[in-house]
Protein backbone atom coordinates (compact mmCIF):
# COMPACT_ATOMS: atom_id res chain seq x y z
CA UNK A 1 0.00 0.00 0.00
CA UNK A 2 1.63 3.49 -0.71
CA UNK A 3 0.34 6.02 1.73
CA UNK A 4 -0.62 9.63 0.61
CA UNK A 5 -3.07 8.45 -2.23
CA UNK A 6 -6.90 8.83 -1.79
CA UNK A 7 -7.14 4.82 -2.45
CA UNK A 8 -5.84 1.71 -0.79
CA UNK A 9 -4.05 -0.17 -3.68
CA UNK A 10 -4.50 -3.69 -3.16
CA UNK A 11 -4.37 -6.75 -5.29
CA UNK A 12 -5.47 -10.02 -5.48
CA UNK A 13 -4.45 -12.68 -2.60
CA UNK A 14 -1.74 -14.57 -4.06
CA UNK A 15 -0.32 -11.70 -6.16
CA UNK A 16 2.94 -10.66 -4.75
CA UNK A 17 2.66 -7.10 -6.92
CA UNK A 18 5.06 -5.12 -5.02
CA UNK A 19 4.92 -0.85 -5.16
CA UNK A 20 7.79 -1.21 -7.17
CA UNK A 21 6.84 -3.80 -9.29
CA UNK A 22 3.69 -1.33 -10.07
CA UNK A 23 5.25 1.79 -10.23
CA UNK A 24 8.11 -0.04 -12.77
CA UNK A 25 4.95 -1.39 -14.67
CA UNK A 26 3.17 2.32 -14.91
CA UNK A 27 6.41 4.28 -15.89
CA UNK A 28 6.87 1.97 -18.86
CA UNK A 29 3.59 2.45 -20.05
CA UNK A 30 3.88 6.28 -19.29
CA UNK A 31 7.04 6.55 -21.37
CA UNK A 32 5.40 5.10 -24.34
CA UNK A 33 1.76 3.81 -24.84
CA UNK A 34 2.27 0.03 -25.63
CA UNK A 35 0.47 -3.19 -25.69
CA UNK A 36 1.28 -5.99 -23.19
CA UNK A 37 4.09 -7.30 -25.58
CA UNK A 38 5.84 -4.21 -25.98
CA UNK A 39 5.27 -4.01 -22.52
CA UNK A 40 6.61 -7.74 -21.39
CA UNK A 41 9.97 -6.81 -23.62
CA UNK A 42 10.87 -3.24 -22.03
CA UNK A 43 10.23 -4.36 -18.44
CA UNK A 44 12.16 -7.92 -18.79
CA UNK A 45 9.47 -9.75 -16.93
CA UNK A 46 7.81 -13.22 -17.84
CA UNK A 47 4.78 -12.96 -20.28
CA UNK A 48 2.39 -14.29 -17.83
CA UNK A 49 3.25 -12.84 -15.01
CA UNK A 50 2.89 -9.30 -16.82
CA UNK A 51 -0.62 -10.61 -17.90
CA UNK A 52 -1.31 -10.85 -14.27
CA UNK A 53 0.18 -7.39 -13.77
CA UNK A 54 -1.63 -5.97 -16.07
CA UNK A 55 -5.10 -7.53 -15.05
CA UNK A 56 -4.28 -6.25 -11.38
CA UNK A 57 -3.69 -2.86 -12.81
CA UNK A 58 -6.33 -2.89 -14.88
CA UNK A 59 -8.66 -3.89 -11.71
CA UNK A 60 -7.24 -1.34 -9.70
CA UNK A 61 -8.28 1.85 -11.78
CA UNK A 62 -4.34 2.40 -12.22
CA UNK A 63 -4.36 1.64 -16.46
CA UNK A 64 -6.43 1.42 -19.33
CA UNK A 65 -6.63 -0.05 -22.62
CA UNK A 66 -7.89 1.40 -25.84
CA UNK A 67 -8.07 0.08 -29.01
CA UNK A 68 -6.02 1.42 -31.61
CA UNK A 69 -6.42 0.81 -35.49
CA UNK A 70 -2.96 0.58 -37.32
CA UNK A 71 -1.82 1.30 -40.93
CA UNK A 72 -2.86 -3.10 -41.85
CA UNK A 73 -4.42 -5.61 -39.62
CA UNK A 74 -6.73 -5.77 -36.76
CA UNK A 75 -7.01 -3.08 -34.56
CA UNK A 76 -4.99 -3.56 -31.04
CA UNK A 77 -5.43 -2.43 -27.57
CA UNK A 78 -2.77 0.22 -26.39
CA UNK A 79 -2.50 0.12 -22.64
CA UNK A 80 -2.16 3.98 -21.39
CA UNK A 81 -1.91 5.29 -17.14
CA UNK A 82 -5.28 6.88 -15.70
CA UNK A 83 -5.24 9.65 -13.61
CA UNK A 84 -4.82 7.87 -10.60
CA UNK A 85 -2.18 5.83 -11.97
CA UNK A 86 -0.16 9.15 -12.51
CA UNK A 87 -1.20 10.07 -8.78
CA UNK A 88 0.14 6.56 -7.82
CA UNK A 89 3.44 7.52 -9.51
CA UNK A 90 3.42 11.03 -8.69
CA UNK A 91 3.29 9.67 -4.44
CA UNK A 92 5.90 7.07 -5.59
CA UNK A 93 8.53 9.77 -6.61
CA UNK A 94 8.08 11.55 -3.64
CA UNK A 95 8.33 8.46 -1.23
CA UNK A 96 11.09 7.43 -2.93
CA UNK A 97 13.90 9.99 -3.11
CA UNK A 98 14.90 9.49 0.68
CA UNK A 99 18.71 11.06 0.59
CA UNK A 100 20.89 8.35 2.30
CA UNK A 101 22.20 10.13 5.72
CA UNK A 102 25.29 7.90 6.34
CA UNK A 103 28.53 8.52 3.96
CA UNK A 104 30.54 6.20 1.75
CA UNK A 105 32.79 5.67 4.26
CA UNK A 106 30.27 5.30 6.89
CA UNK A 107 29.24 2.44 5.52
CA UNK A 108 32.03 0.80 4.70
CA UNK A 109 33.31 1.63 8.35
CA UNK A 110 29.97 -0.34 8.94
CA UNK A 111 31.45 -3.20 6.80
CA UNK A 112 34.31 -3.72 8.37
CA UNK A 113 33.01 -3.64 12.17
CA UNK A 114 30.73 -6.72 10.76
CA UNK A 115 33.23 -8.13 9.48
CA UNK A 116 35.37 -7.76 12.66
CA UNK A 117 32.24 -9.48 14.77
CA UNK A 118 32.14 -12.09 12.24
CA UNK A 119 35.71 -13.13 12.68
CA UNK A 120 34.96 -12.81 16.04
CA UNK A 121 32.33 -15.32 16.33
CA UNK A 122 33.93 -17.67 14.19
CA UNK A 123 36.61 -17.75 16.85
CA UNK A 124 33.91 -18.15 19.29
CA UNK A 125 33.94 -15.09 21.03
CA UNK A 126 30.48 -14.42 22.72
CA UNK A 127 29.88 -11.15 20.49
CA UNK A 128 27.16 -9.72 22.85
CA UNK A 129 29.58 -10.58 25.65
CA UNK A 130 31.97 -8.44 24.30
CA UNK A 131 29.08 -5.61 23.46
CA UNK A 132 28.84 -5.74 27.02
CA UNK A 133 32.35 -5.59 27.84
CA UNK A 134 32.60 -3.18 25.53
CA UNK A 135 29.83 -0.99 27.19
CA UNK A 136 31.40 -1.49 30.76
CA UNK A 137 34.95 -0.25 29.39
CA UNK A 138 33.19 2.92 27.83
CA UNK A 139 31.34 3.53 31.03
CA UNK A 140 34.28 3.04 33.00
CA UNK A 141 36.24 5.72 30.73
CA UNK A 142 33.33 8.15 31.36
CA UNK A 143 34.28 7.95 35.05
CA UNK A 144 37.57 8.09 34.62
CA UNK A 145 39.97 11.00 36.07
CA UNK B 1 27.31 -9.20 36.39
CA UNK B 2 27.27 -5.88 34.92
CA UNK B 3 24.54 -3.54 36.14
CA UNK B 4 23.04 -3.32 32.38
CA UNK B 5 22.81 -7.41 31.99
CA UNK B 6 21.40 -7.16 35.52
CA UNK B 7 18.55 -4.45 34.49
CA UNK B 8 17.66 -7.16 31.13
CA UNK B 9 17.59 -10.03 33.54
CA UNK B 10 15.26 -8.22 36.06
CA UNK B 11 12.96 -6.62 33.50
CA UNK B 12 12.74 -10.14 30.70
CA UNK B 13 11.92 -11.42 34.67
CA UNK B 14 9.05 -9.32 34.64
CA UNK B 15 8.24 -10.29 31.68
CA UNK B 16 8.46 -13.79 31.98
CA UNK B 17 5.96 -13.59 35.11
CA UNK B 18 3.92 -11.47 33.34
CA UNK B 19 3.17 -13.51 30.21
CA UNK B 20 4.23 -10.99 28.11
CA UNK B 21 5.83 -11.72 24.86
CA UNK B 22 8.72 -9.80 24.06
CA UNK B 23 11.72 -9.04 22.25
CA UNK B 24 15.08 -7.10 22.70
CA UNK B 25 15.37 -4.35 19.72
CA UNK B 26 17.85 -1.96 18.70
CA UNK B 27 21.36 -2.17 19.98
CA UNK B 28 20.98 -4.78 22.08
CA UNK B 29 20.31 -7.07 19.36
CA UNK B 30 22.61 -5.55 17.01
CA UNK B 31 25.73 -7.89 18.25
CA UNK B 32 24.19 -10.89 17.56
CA UNK B 33 23.76 -9.97 13.82
CA UNK B 34 25.79 -7.06 12.65
CA UNK B 35 28.62 -4.89 14.46
CA UNK B 36 29.23 -4.33 18.08
CA UNK B 37 29.09 -0.99 19.33
CA UNK B 38 28.73 0.57 22.73
CA UNK B 39 25.03 2.02 23.45
CA UNK B 40 23.33 2.78 26.98
CA UNK B 41 19.64 2.33 25.14
CA UNK B 42 17.96 -0.68 26.27
CA UNK B 43 15.53 -1.23 24.14
CA UNK B 44 12.66 -3.74 24.48
CA UNK B 45 9.40 -4.48 22.26
CA UNK B 46 6.44 -5.64 23.99
CA UNK B 47 3.32 -7.11 22.65
CA UNK B 48 0.49 -5.96 24.83
CA UNK B 49 -2.70 -3.95 24.48
CA UNK B 50 -3.59 -0.61 25.74
CA UNK B 51 -5.05 -2.11 29.12
CA UNK B 52 -2.80 -4.85 29.37
CA UNK B 53 0.02 -2.24 28.74
CA UNK B 54 -1.45 0.13 31.69
CA UNK B 55 -1.22 -2.58 33.75
CA UNK B 56 2.29 -4.36 32.97
CA UNK B 57 2.98 -0.49 34.27
CA UNK B 58 1.47 -0.70 37.82
CA UNK B 59 3.13 -4.24 37.65
CA UNK B 60 6.56 -2.71 36.64
CA UNK B 61 5.59 0.13 40.08
CA UNK B 62 5.24 -2.26 42.23
CA UNK B 63 8.17 -4.38 41.45
CA UNK B 64 10.83 -1.20 41.54
CA UNK B 65 10.61 0.55 38.06
CA UNK B 66 9.51 4.15 37.90
CA UNK B 67 7.42 4.56 34.47
CA UNK B 68 7.26 7.83 32.23
CA UNK B 69 6.32 7.80 29.10
CA UNK B 70 8.33 9.07 26.00
CA UNK B 71 8.20 10.95 23.14
CA UNK B 72 4.77 11.65 21.69
CA UNK B 73 5.85 11.06 18.86
CA UNK B 74 7.58 7.73 19.83
CA UNK B 75 5.23 5.56 21.41
CA UNK B 76 7.62 4.15 23.72
CA UNK B 77 7.60 4.83 27.92
CA UNK B 78 10.89 4.67 30.24
CA UNK B 79 11.23 2.06 32.61
CA UNK B 80 13.69 3.05 35.20
CA UNK B 81 14.64 0.25 37.56
CA UNK B 82 15.37 1.77 40.98
CA UNK B 83 17.19 -1.02 41.82
CA UNK B 84 20.23 -1.16 38.93
CA UNK B 85 19.56 2.59 38.13
CA UNK B 86 19.47 1.85 34.47
CA UNK B 87 16.64 2.37 32.26
CA UNK B 88 14.35 0.32 29.68
CA UNK B 89 13.11 2.13 26.51
CA UNK B 90 9.86 -0.25 26.28
CA UNK B 91 8.14 0.12 23.24
CA UNK B 92 4.35 -1.42 22.09
CA UNK B 93 4.54 -0.02 18.41
CA UNK B 94 8.32 -0.60 17.09
CA UNK B 95 9.11 1.77 13.98
CA UNK B 96 7.65 -0.07 10.89
CA UNK B 97 7.31 -3.11 12.39
CA UNK B 98 3.98 -5.11 12.14
CA UNK B 99 3.42 -7.09 15.40
CA UNK B 100 2.36 -10.11 14.37
CA UNK B 101 2.46 -13.70 15.20
CA UNK B 102 4.72 -13.88 12.38
CA UNK B 103 7.19 -10.74 14.24
CA UNK B 104 7.23 -13.16 17.59
CA UNK B 105 7.47 -16.51 15.66
CA UNK B 106 11.01 -15.15 14.00
CA UNK B 107 12.00 -13.73 17.18
CA UNK B 108 15.32 -15.54 18.12
CA UNK B 109 16.11 -17.08 21.74
CA UNK B 110 19.60 -16.33 22.39
CA UNK B 111 21.49 -17.26 25.90
CA UNK B 112 23.84 -14.76 27.69
CA UNK B 113 26.22 -15.88 30.46
CA UNK B 114 22.84 -18.03 31.71
CA UNK B 115 19.97 -15.59 30.72
CA UNK B 116 17.87 -16.85 27.68
CA UNK B 117 16.44 -13.70 26.18
CA UNK B 118 13.97 -13.54 23.16
CA UNK B 119 15.84 -10.90 19.92
CA UNK B 120 14.30 -9.49 17.22
CA UNK B 121 14.53 -11.18 13.85
CA UNK B 122 17.54 -9.78 11.44
CA UNK B 123 14.59 -8.96 9.42
CA UNK B 124 12.47 -6.84 11.72
CA UNK B 125 16.12 -5.09 13.00
CA UNK B 126 16.95 -4.23 9.24
CA UNK B 127 13.38 -3.06 8.61
CA UNK B 128 12.99 -0.79 12.39
CA UNK B 129 15.93 0.57 12.03
CA UNK B 130 15.13 1.94 8.39
CA UNK B 131 11.41 3.18 9.60
CA UNK B 132 12.77 5.37 12.27
CA UNK B 133 11.59 8.68 11.82
CA UNK B 134 14.90 10.19 13.35
CA UNK B 135 16.24 7.40 11.47
CA UNK B 136 20.48 8.10 10.89
CA UNK B 137 23.70 7.57 9.58
CA UNK B 138 24.46 5.33 12.42
CA UNK B 139 21.21 3.38 11.94
CA UNK B 140 22.02 3.10 8.34
CA UNK B 141 25.97 1.59 9.53
CA UNK B 142 23.91 -0.69 11.77
CA UNK B 143 21.86 -2.25 9.01
CA UNK B 144 24.96 -2.10 6.63
CA UNK B 145 26.69 -4.21 9.18
CA UNK B 146 23.85 -6.56 9.63
CA UNK B 147 23.47 -6.71 5.79
CA UNK B 148 27.14 -7.56 5.56
CA UNK B 149 27.51 -9.96 8.85
CA UNK B 150 23.52 -11.71 8.58
CA UNK B 151 23.00 -10.94 4.64
CA UNK B 152 23.35 -14.94 3.36
CA UNK B 153 21.59 -16.08 6.46
CA UNK B 154 18.26 -13.38 5.93
CA UNK B 155 14.90 -14.92 4.84
CA UNK B 156 14.56 -12.15 1.62
CA UNK B 157 11.52 -12.74 0.80
CA UNK B 158 10.59 -12.12 3.95
CA UNK B 159 12.64 -9.06 4.18
CA UNK B 160 11.46 -7.55 0.83
CA UNK B 161 7.51 -7.73 2.19
CA UNK B 162 8.09 -6.02 5.27
CA UNK B 163 10.34 -3.55 3.88
CA UNK B 164 8.01 -2.73 1.38
CA UNK B 165 5.15 -2.33 3.89
CA UNK B 166 6.96 0.10 5.89
CA UNK B 167 7.84 1.84 2.85
CA UNK B 168 12.21 1.20 2.94
CA UNK B 169 13.03 -1.33 0.32
CA UNK B 170 14.37 1.59 -1.78
CA UNK B 171 16.55 2.55 0.85
CA UNK B 172 17.62 -0.89 1.96
CA UNK B 173 18.58 -1.47 -1.90
CA UNK B 174 20.56 1.88 -2.03
CA UNK B 175 22.48 0.24 1.23
CA UNK B 176 22.87 -3.16 -0.25
CA UNK B 177 24.30 -2.00 -3.02
CA UNK B 178 26.52 0.61 -1.82
CA UNK B 179 30.50 -0.11 -1.16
Amino acid sequence: MLRGLNVIISFPKGNNMSVESTAQILTAIQSRSQGVKELVKATQRRSQATVQLVHALRAQGLIASERKAGGRGRPRDVLRVTPLGIEYLEAYSRLRVVPLRATEGELRKAVEDARYAGRLAARGVDTFRAFMELNAFVRAAGHAT
Amino acid sequence: MSGLLDTLRRFTGLLDRNHVDYMVIGGYALPFYGRIRATLDLDVAVAVEDDEFRSLCSRAEEDGYRVSLGSPLNPYCIYLDTVTGFEVEVWRRPDGIRWDGETLRRRRRFSVEGLGIWVMSPEDFVVTKLARPDRSAQDEMDVKSVLERSGADLDWRYLRVRAENAQVWGILQTINGRT
